[in-house]
């Protein structure tokens, strides 16, 4: 007998959680490239909160070390191939 | 090669700013120098910078006197003042902590190279860390930086 797939079929999305919370980190350095390549895309746009898991707080403070970065060249503004 | 903006040149600069900064009895917690570094874009057509970074305590006052001397001096490109919270001043006291005892340094803080650039600008960026005589105080962080312009493989 033929039956159709149902949709949705036992799914649990994966849970997803801020790494700062969890981690008790308080601070985010502006001027650690290489982690701040983490919530950066290919073409140097901030990546949002959705992607990242990042809770409120914490995506405010990364975006703002991010800009400071931003203004001394240790990220570029918009590039392509960023990673 | 002969570098054009020697060590020497790049140490006067630095002291320049530290004078400025003693002279308004500022207290200087850390200093550091990062190795000539790409920039992500060019500034002033220029593709490499030299960074330091200054941490210090002072009074607001002396800031914006500060940051007029950056933008008259020729030789600094960007500079960015700071000011650091507490977790902020945590993170970094924890930082040179673990780098004191490590003999590998991964991060920027123990990277040294010479310079070979052409022109005779330098970009340093400064990390100031600001302090209020009294018990809690915001702290403020600034960074300057300087460029040169590196020619494209160095020797």
């Amino acid at each position: 007998m033929l039956v159709n797939e149902s949709i949705n079929r036992d799914r649990t999305p994966e849970k997803k959680y801020c790494r700062f919370r969890k981690f008790g980190i308080k601070y985010i350095d502006y001027k650690e490239h290489d982690f701040l390549l983490q919530f950066v895309n290919e073409q140097g746009k901030v990546l949002p909160r959705r992607y990242t898991g990042n809770s409120a707080k914490y995506q405010k403070k990364v975006c703002q070390a991010i800009k400071r970065a931003r203004h001394l060249a240790i990220l570029p503004f918009t590039t392509d191939e960023l990673k | 090669m002969t570098p054009v903006l020697s060590d020497s040149q790049v140490d006067e600069t630095i002291a320049k700013f530290k004078k400025i900064l003693e002279d308004s009895k500022a207290e200087i917690v850390y200093q550091n120098k990062w190795k000539l570094r790409k920039l992500a874009y060019p500034i002033q057509k220029k593709s490499t910078g030299m960074y330091q970074v200054i941490e210090f305590k002072a009074a607001p006052s002396i800031i914006s006197n500060l940051e007029r001397e950056y933008r008259l001096d020729d030789r600094i490109i960007r500079f960015l003042t700071i000011a650091l919270d507490k977790h902020g001043v945590e993170y970094n006291i924890k930082k040179r902590e673990t780098t004191s005892t490590k003999e590998k340094e991964v991060k920027e803080e123990n990277k040294k190279e010479k310079k070979t650039s052409k022109k005779e600008e330098e970009i340093s960026a400064k990390n100031n860390e600001k302090d209020l005589i009294k018990s809690e105080e915001p702290i403020k962080e600034s960074k300057k930086e300087g460029s040169k312009e590196g020619s494209p493989e160095s020797v």
